[in-house]
């Protein structure tokens, strides 16, 4: 194992560690996002930009093949962009090479055969927002489950901290 | 960008079609009005309305980076036109629905 090697390693238990060993949210890392502005262009204009390491690299292939019918919408790209986004997204997915390691393992739960295309309702969504009642979803600055800016104001960004959750009152 | 659109329209825009276009019930499906994202007022931010994600005002009243970019005002219209009308727009409801937003 190269030096690099063994302190990607050690950073990868450490933040396992520290993500499974709390019950809300401190994610007080920037996670990896897609180099191309078009991904907050394109797909953050209607929704949060999330960041790829919260799906599988499958489920973004999946996602980014049937933009014609995106949960009920057409939004195609140009063949250039989508193949742009689709590769960056892949790159970055959570269970590829640079999924950040403690979001990663409590996704890797949801059974192999399937090919999740939401990120609310993966493991790690759930397990980091247990603690949110049903009423705070439904306050009119927040709405829906993916509308993960209205409380993580920089989520486009990657930044999950916990100490710059706002909820809307 | 109006003039240009303008143009295309054969050469007049109305404030009132545009108006009626932007408030007009289509019955579609999912948006079934543009003021069902954007909200009755061009001026006020609006939300999508599934993921609820903020859409900032339209008007370049309040928001001048609105209709300043042809290709991205293209792509909004051929999106939004396809979900709320089940078509594209014609270049009459394009410069009418612009003029309208322009002037509030």
């Amino acid at each position: 194992m190269s030096g690099k090697g063994i302190w990607q390693g050690i950073g990868g238990v450490l933040v396992s560690a520290w993500v499974g060993g709390v019950s809300a949210g401190s994610l007080n890392e920037v996670l990896p996002m897609p180099e191309s502005p078009l991904y907050v262009q394109e797909c953050g204009s209607c929704h949060t930009a999330y960041a790829p390491t919260y799906l599988p690299a499958k489920s973004w292939r999946k996602l980014m093949q049937e933009l014609d019918r995106h949960f009920g919408e057409d939004v195609s790209l140009a063949p250039a962009s989508r193949e742009l986004l689709q590769g960056q997204l892949e790159a970055l997915a959570g269970d590829g090479p640079r999924g950040v390691p403690g979001i990663a393992e409590r996704n890797a739960r949801v059974p192999a055969a399937q090919v999740p295309q939401r990120v609310t309702e993966m493991p790690f969504f759930g397990f980091m927002h247990d603690e949110v009642p049903r009423s705070v979803w439904g306050r009119k600055l927040i709405g829906s489950k993916a509308n993960c800016v209205a409380c993580h104001g920089r989520a486009d960004e990657g930044r999950y901290f916990e100490r710059e959750i706002r909820i809307p009152k | 960008m109006l003039a240009q659109l303008q143009a295309e329209a054969g050469g007049n825009a109305s404030v009132e079609r545009g108006k009626r276009l932007y408030h007009n019930k289509f019955g579609g499906p999912k948006a079934d009005s543009c003021a069902a994202c954007h909200t009755d007022n061009p001026r006020d931010a609006g939300a999508h309305l599934r993921t609820h994600k903020r859409i900032e005002a339209l008007a370049p009243a309040v928001n001048p980076e609105r209709f300043t970019d042809r290709e991205k005002v293209e792509k909004w219209f051929k999106r939004n036109c396809n979900e709320v009308l089940s078509r594209a727009c014609t270049a009459q409801e394009k410069a009418d629905f612009t003029a309208y937003v322009l002037s509030r």
